[in-house]
């Protein structure tokens, strides 16, 4: 393991989600471990069906009723796998708040915006109505809703939908909680304000001093925001790294997949963009070997009975890790 | 708000007017008349009782007369019951109806609604199969049989309550006002259910409960309201047609209330009965409906700032 300069706010140890189908057991992430320090910037990346969102959903202790969370999520020292809905609830909203992909929809359109963001004061902090109100004001004010205390009396439906994901953003960080959960926050908005959303995400994140988790299949999203990332295939980390080192260089033939499909302004125009053979792998029983050899142009043996470890890359710096048998050290 | 109100009113009033047209022209195209049948009787007598209650005059002008009498709240005298004014008979049969009706859709909203609610918290528990059989038997099983098998079990055999009639007070109305309430209770807690497990799936519930507000403030600000929102709208309706009383009911447990005459003054022509039955069940169900949607307004503001 590379020292950690601080105590790690959370750290998820061989963390896995199952879902249970009528088919049978399906494992949707397998078998994560990621720490994530203070303040830091982690994006997880991944195709659809990868995990990515599912991680989130374990920590909040939102699966969906036949999913069942197995490892350790340590946050701040406690398992939030192992906390009762009650004890959740002393967590969620507070310490960690969540981010989700569709604004449109995860709004309550029967409640004035403004009561919405005073709730979670009132019930947690104890607050009054009224100065629990001022407070979400001023929270819509910081994330730049024009206005604000004339629209914060407003409902959802009248506010577009870049809006209303800055009213999640405020939402979340009125709380101002420790570590903030962001699940594809951009995907469902128009192209020209997804910039604005992020950095006004990553500008707030950085004043109240939240560490972030921002789950995205957008490698530029990650490049513009994130201080670490994990790539995430067939629920397991592939690869990990400081933003920089790991776009520089990729260790693992998926990653370098990934940024070949990437369209990229600084190189000269190529014919085409870069594709990955065949179509990913979303969860399915337990796999022996790689869950990306069968797509993996430079798979060799070991790959599809041998399961590779997520070890580290000492040549290229602390923190680096790969899981793939061409860049494993020699034994 | 207001301007929502007012608006539903006027298209309210248009319906009743429409209506009120419709039924006149519609009942007068049909063969016969009221007094053309059985019994033969003499031309004179008949010119005599047609010229009494104005059906020798053209269409035009008894339609007139109608529309006259309906906006000083006077529907004429009934063509069948000598000497009872439709006035009259709604008067003495509409309490009857009413009182059966309104306490079989209390009972029903209240049941059905705790049933629903159980059953989608509970999926799969004993109370959920509970509900779902008493649904199952609600809407199956007809009232003309519930009905009678209420009276030989609850009335013969255990003698707790009347037969039938209207003679014992509050007991006369238990068991009527119970078998009505049945399939209600099963609509309504099927409809509850259904709705309450969409709900509980919505995208802004996950949010309140990210938010950590803990679960009881997450049912009763986040999920009730949109998982009652059906459940109103079929309560208006229901409302107007249980409380201008059940023809089955009535009939099962001799009630004199004013379902019986919905079928009754048809088969008879007796026009303005027919009339004053139809305008009484169409204004309540607008009635009911306009309060359904201002009720449904007040919940939901996208309803309320439609245009």
């Amino acid at each position: 393991m590379t020292p950690m300069t601080a105590e790690p706010l959370l750290s998820l140890q061989d963390l896995t989600v199952r879902f249970r189908l009528p088919a049978g057991e399906t494992v949707a992430v397998d078998g994560v471990s990621l720490d994530l320090a203070p303040g830091e910037v982690l994006g997880i990346v991944g195709e659809s069906g990868s995990g990515k969102s599912q991680i989130l959903y374990a920590l909040m202790g939102l699966l969906a009723s036949n999913g069942r969370a197995g490892g350790r999520a340590l946050f701040q020292g406690q398992d939030l796998l192992s906390l009762t809905e009650a004890q959740l609830d002393r967590v969620r909203g507070q310490a960690v708040s969540m981010i989700f992909q569709d604004p449109m929809t995860s709004l309550n359109p029967y409640m004035r915006v403004v009561d919405q963001l005073a709730e979670g004061l009132v019930v947690h902090k104890g607050m009054s109505w009224a100065s629990a109100r001022a407070e979400g004001v001023r929270m819509l004010d910081r994330v730049r809703i024009p206005d604000a205390a004339r629209r914060a009396r407003l409902y959802p439906h009248e506010f577009s939908g870049g809006m209303r994901q800055r009213v999640m953003i405020a939402m979340a960080l009125l709380a101002r909680p420790r570590l903030l959960l962001a699940d594809e926050p951009t995907t469902a908005l128009d192209v020209t304000i997804q910039a604005q959303v992020l950095d006004l995400m990553a500008e707030l994140g950085r004043e109240t001093g939240a560490a972030i988790v921002l789950v995205t299949h957008d490698l530029g999203v990650v490049a513009r925001l994130c201080d670490r990332v994990a790539v995430l295939y067939g629920g397991r980390v592939m690869e990990e790294g400081a933003a920089e080192a790991l776009f520089d260089a990729p260790a693992h033939p998926y990653t370098r997949g990934l940024l070949a499909a990437m369209p990229r302004l600084e190189t000269t125009l190529t014919p085409r963009l870069g594709t990955i053979p065949g179509t990913p792998r979303s969860g399915g029983a337990m796999l022996a070997g790689c869950p990306f050899a069968p797509r993996c142009e430079a798979r060799f043996d070991r790959c599809t009975h041998e399961r590779p470890a997520l070890h580290p890359l000492r040549s290229q710096g602390p923190g680096r890790r790969a899981a793939c048998h061409l860049s494993e050290p020699a034994t | 708000m207001l301007r929502f109100i007012g608006k539903r009113l006027w298209h309210g009033g248009l319906t009743l007017a429409a209506l009120v047209t419709l039924t006149f022209f519609v009942m007068r195209l049909a063969p016969g008349g009221p007094f053309s049948r059985n019994r033969k009787i003499s031309p004179e007598v008949q010119a005599n009782i047609e010229a009494a209650f104005h059906l020798d005059e053209p269409l035009w002008q008894q339609f007139g007369r109608f529309v006259w009498g309906v906006l000083r709240l006077d529907l004429g005298p009934s063509t069948r019951h000598r000497d009872y004014s439709v006035n009259d008979l709604i008067a003495s049969g509409l309490p009857y109806s009413l009182t059966i009706g309104f306490w079989a859709i209390v009972i029903a909203a209240l049941v059905g609604v705790a049933f629903g609610l159980a059953g989608a918290l509970r999926r799969n528990s004993a109370t959920d199969y509970l509900a779902g059989t008493i649904g199952v038997v609600g809407i199956a099983v007809p009232i003309f049989v519930i009905g009678p098998l209420a009276q030989a079990f609850f009335s013969l055999r255990l003698e707790w309550l009347p037969v039938g009639g209207i003679t014992e007070g509050w007991r006369s109305l238990v068991l009527p006002i119970l078998v009505l309430a049945l399939p209600n209770i099963a609509y309504i807690s099927r409809i509850t259910r259904t709705s309450m497990i969409e709900t509980l799936r919505e995208n802004h519930v996950r949010t309140a409960r990210a938010k950590g507000v803990g679960w009881r403030r997450v049912l009763t600000s986040h999920v009730l309201t949109g998982a009652l929102l059906p459940v109103i709208a079929y309560l208006g309706p229901a409302t107007a047609a249980v409380i201008t009383g059940s023809i089955l009911i009535e009939t099962v447990f001799a009630v004199p209330g004013i379902g019986r005459h919905f079928v009754d003054a048809a088969l008879n022509r007796d026009y303005p009965l027919v009339m004053g039955i139809t305008l009484l069940y169409g204004s309540l169900l607008i009635l009911f409906n306009i309060a359904t949607d201002v009720v449904r307004a007040i919940l939901d503001p996208r309803i309320r700032h439609e245009r």
